[in-house]
């Protein structure tokens, strides 16, 4: 029977025009969902590949002798993040890092192909001048976190007497990391499934569409002897082909977007397309749930019709009923409480609680919906024939439109919820540098003091006031220390207010051992003179800041007593001769750290997050907006010949398109408020969840409610005209 | 001689409406007979009750030996598919599949191979008069053309009886004669019973006798015999 079966469940997905646009509507839909599904199941994979690579690059830090001395180099150039090796070979067997066939000659170094680009661009000059290598070669795939990677590995000999140098054996130092953060997982996983909500509304919706067509073709064939049995299975069967179709273009959906996933990085998270490899099972499982899916959709709607072979009827007795709508809702309730607590409890549990939380909470809204409109019809009972025609139609008939509506009420209720949750979180999120302006921060560790006072010497000059930091123990405590900030005079009046300084002056801001008498250990002991006035320290120009410290000017202090000091600056990344002194600061010491500053920057995996949900967000409106453009065209074919009733009645074509607009009109007012209702209340949850004053912003929840909610308005009006081109009586003459 | 469908005594109400009540027809092998009455008599009601489509809820219909009102719904399918073939006012053809794919679906369902069946399709389509739709979908061909192709459809399979519920219903009564010149030439060639609902004297009659419904009750003269 399935033999027989099959080609008429191919004929009815895909003969005619009218068969193939909503297979390939359904297609789209279910494409999407799956590519998404993909997606999101390659990300522990991508994760895990990156920390691989990650591991495989680490040093094998050996003390003593080794065959190779490496510094790591981290530079910030605007937003970008270039970091990389420097080293110095030893004798004997040279270990080489991943991606280096073979290490570049002295003074010469390999770049990756993204660095190269950068070096080669307009913006390259200070780069050029941070590393003053000449470019040898390139460093393979497998030497790099992803293609967009700009990393280096250079040889300079002078590197192995810095101090950060470490002596090293090998690479492949297993490392262990941070698992992302839960409020990012959270994030994330509350945004994957605020787009797979109302796709798979979408993808039931689109699921339904040809339903009248449908059962006339179900009635034919249980005429011609096809029992009921296998008229559901051949229902499942067209929903089933529908889905092979979904399935395939959302295999060849992922498919583009992995092959481009290696041209973009979002926050350096570039990533190469072959770590973008979901597991057998996962992509099993995903491909599955298309047809599922679509099935369930079919299977749901055909348990309330009765296939006879006169025709089709709706089972008596459905009213909508209330009770599991509520129970969902309590239930959405339960599993959010629940997940609050286990998140604060740090139980990786939580995160998906309280992702069936929402999914729940979204389902309950868009189960509402159709009840909340069906009363609303019901209550408003008086208005012109326009409105009276619209009400009558959605309280007996209820209109795809108005399932539509549901998966709008969906993103709309998701999207308000994500973005109260970016408002609240932007303060934790944006991190404050503390720099107190944009520039260019110079940071440079130095054992050597002599090296560390040219060095400040060097920034000092270029009209900045350089600092230096260092930190030295209690004497006769192995683990008490004190912070101390070296500077001139006019540097040390830059973040602090230094009454009558001179050379040799020392000043306190207290603060734990930090007081005036301490003896300090600083090549022998050391006591901080106990007339040292009392001053207040204001946060360092790389953003540092001290609770207790020992302000002093190089006359202090002997610069051999001083230890390993950190220099560090800020110069206005417009200042005259920006690149001669970085470069000749890499001269001085090549290990510098030169990087942008910004007084606050946004977290940048948090922004990537943010700009990935908005491009989901905006992609899945487009696909609803498309959705239901078909359904209201399907819906007014489906009803020409009503329309044709009534305009051999002599309807007024203006009282229709009044119908038809209010038919849309009141499912997406009752969609409006119940999305900014739930969306509101599903944001104030999570922002509790992390910790965050659950103040809803009105602009953002009315902006977001508003442009969601105009696609139906617009898809409806822009139906119109093919509306009025079915008012005519001729097409009684339909069948 | 036996009948080949009888229905006894059938009562049939939708809701507090009764549609039939204590109606008996009696059909042969190979005989054309006219079900006639006014709207709402009661006629389709009893061709549907026949042909095992609509329970009724009281009396009993049997095919043969078989008694249609004891069998379960998949049965009742099965009778449909081997032993009946149907005619109605709109054609209840498959609007996915073309007029030669209609055709042939009886034959498909009772498992004979696609080339096989769609051959034998095309020969009645021919003897229909309208081969020249074999590839059209059933949205794209006039209503007269579309009936014929119901007809085909009804005998290809090779029933032992028609129900044809008001086959030229939505007909113009050329189209409507022809229609009933070609189902009824084609029944009498192989030797199935048709059992036609009508309320049209120019289309009774071209069947070998009526029986007339009147507020849900039949009046077979053969039966009352």
């Amino acid at each position: 029977m399935i033999r027989t079966l099959l080609p008429l469940a191919g004929a009815a997905v895909l003969r005619g025009r009218d068969a193939r646009a909503r297979t390939a509507l359904v297609a789209v839909a279910a494409g999407f969902a799956v590519a998404l599904l993909l997606l999101a199941v390659s990300v522990p994979g991508a994760l895990g590949a990156r920390s691989a690579r990650q591991d495989a690059r680490s040093p094998l830090v050996v003390e003593g002798s080794a065959p190779l001395r490496l510094t790591e180099i981290g530079i910030t150039t605007g937003s970008d993040d270039v970091s990389g090796l420097v080293l110095a070979p030893a004798t004997g067997r040279v270990p080489l890092p991943p991606g280096v066939q073979a290490l570049p000659p002295s003074g010469s170094m390999l770049v990756s192909t993204a660095l190269k680009a950068e070096l080669a661009g307009p913006d390259g000059a200070l780069l050029r001048a941070r590393l003053p290598y000449r470019v040898a070669g390139t460093i393979a795939p497998a030497g790099l976190l992803g293609p967009t990677e700009a990393r280096f590995v250079a040889v300079d000999p002078a590197v192995a007497g810095a101090g950060t140098a470490v002596g090293v054996r090998g690479f492949g130092q297993a490392v262990s990391r941070d698992p992302l953060d839960p409020v990012l997982s959270l994030l994330v996983v509350v945004g994957v499934l605020i787009l797979l909500v109302p796709i798979g509304i979408v993808v039931a919706v689109a699921g339904r569409f040809g339903a009248e067509r449908r059962d006339r073709r179900l009635a034919a064939l249980r005429l011609l002897g096809l029992s009921s049995g296998s008229v559901l299975v051949l229902a499942l069967l067209e929903a089933a082909v529908a889905a092979a179709f979904g399935d395939v273009v959302g295999l060849a959906v992922f498919a583009a977007a992995r092959s481009m996933i290696g041209s973009f990085s979002v926050a350096s998270l570039g990533v190469f397309p072959g770590d973008v490899a979901p597991t057998w099972p996962a992509v099993v499982l995903v491909l599955a749930a298309g047809p599922l899916l679509l099935g369930g959709a079919a299977l749901a709607g055909l348990l309330a019709l009765r296939v006879e072979p006169l025709g089709v009827a709706r089972r008596a007795g459905r009213r909508r009923r209330l009770v599991w709508r509520v129970a969902t809702l309590v239930l959405a309730a339960a599993l959010l409480g629940a997940g609050t607590v286990a998140l604060a409890a740090r139980l990786g549990l939580g995160v998906w609680l309280v992702g069936s939380g929402v999914v729940l909470l979204l389902g309950a809204a868009v189960a509402l919906l159709p009840w909340i409109t069906e009363r609303a019809a019901g209550a408003l009972a008086i208005g012109p024939v326009a409105w009276q025609l619209a009400r009558k139609r959605i309280r007996h008939e209820g209109t795809t439109t108005g399932r539509v509506v549901g998966a709008i009420t969906a993103v709309v209720a998701g999207a308000i919820a994500l973005q109260l949750l970016f408002a609240g979180l932007a303060g934790g999120y944006t991190t404050d540098t503390g720099a107190r302006r944009t520039g260019t921060l110079f940071t440079a560790q130095q054992e050597r003091g002599a090296v560390a006072d040219r060095m400040r010497a060097l920034l000092g000059s270029a009209g900045t006031p350089a600092l230096a930091s260092t930190e030295l123990a209690v004497h006769g405590s192995a683990d008490r220390f004190v912070s101390l900030v070296i500077g001139d005079c006019r540097a040390l009046a830059a973040v602090a207010s230094v009454p009558g300084c001179v050379d040799g002056s020392v000043y306190v801001d207290r603060g734990g051992d930090a007081r005036p008498g301490v003896v300090l250990d600083a090549d022998g002991p050391w006591r901080v003179p106990v007339d040292a006035p009392s001053v207040s320290l204001g946060p360092l120009p790389d953003g540092d800041t001290f609770e207790g410290v020992v302000l002093i000017t190089p006359g202090a202090l002997p610069t051999a007593r001083r230890g390993a000091v950190t220099v560090s600056t800020v110069l206005p990344t417009s200042a005259a001769g920006l690149t001669r002194i970085v470069r000749s600061a890499v001269a001085i010491d090549p290990t510098i750290s030169v990087r942008s500053l910004a007084p606050f920057t946004l977290a940048h995996r948090f922004d990537a997050v943010r700009r990935g949900l908005t491009v989901g967000l905006v992609l899945v409106l487009l696909l609803i907006g498309s959705v239901l453009f078909v359904s209201v065209g399907e819906q007014l074919r489906e009803r020409r010949q009503a329309l044709a009733v009534l305009a051999v009645l002599g309807l007024p074509r203006r009282t229709l398109m009044g119908a038809i607009l209010a038919e849309s009109a009141l499912p997406v007012v009752v969609g409006a408020v119940v999305a900014t209702v739930t969306g509101t209340a599903l944001g104030a949850v999570l922002l509790a969840i992390m910790g965050q004053p659950a103040v809803p912003d009105a602009g953002v929840v009315s902006s977001t409610a508003a442009v969601a909610l105009l696609v139906p308005v617009l898809v409806t009006a822009a139906s119109l005209p093919a509306a009025a081109r079915l008012l005519r009586p001729e097409h009684l003459r339909a069948e | 001689m036996s009948a080949l469908l009888e229905g006894d005594r059938l009562d049939k109400s939708f809701g507090p409406t009764p549609a039939l009540r204590g109606a008996s027809i009696a059909v042969e092998a190979g005989e054309v007979v006219a079900i006639v009455g006014a709207s709402g008599s009661g006629k389709s009601t009893l061709l549907h009750c026949l042909a095992g489509i609509v329970r009724p809820d009281a009396g009993t219909v049997r095919y043969g030996d078989a008694e249609l009102t004891a069998m379960a719904d998949g049965e009742r399918s099965r009778l449909r598919r081997s032993e009946f073939g149907f005619v109605f006012q709109f054609g209840h053809l498959v609007p996915e599949l073309t007029c030669l794919e209609n055709v042939a679906l009886p034959l498909r369902l009772a498992g004979i191979r696609r080339r096989e069946a769609e051959q034998r399709a095309l020969e009645w389509l021919a003897r229909v008069e309208v081969e020249q739709v074999a590839r059209s979908l059933p949205g794209e061909v006039s209503g007269g053309q579309a009936q014929r192709v119901a007809v085909a459809r009804a005998l290809i399979g090779g029933p032992s009886v028609v129900f044809a519920d008001e086959p030229t219903g939505a007909l113009d009564s050329l189209n409507g004669e022809r229609v009933m010149q070609l189902l009824t030439a084609a029944a009498r060639e192989t030797g199935a019973a048709v059992l036609l609902v009508t309320h049209e004297a120019r289309v009774a009659a071209y069947s070998d006798r009526e029986v007339t419904v009147r507020d849900g009750v039949a009046r077979d003269l053969r039966v009352l015999a």
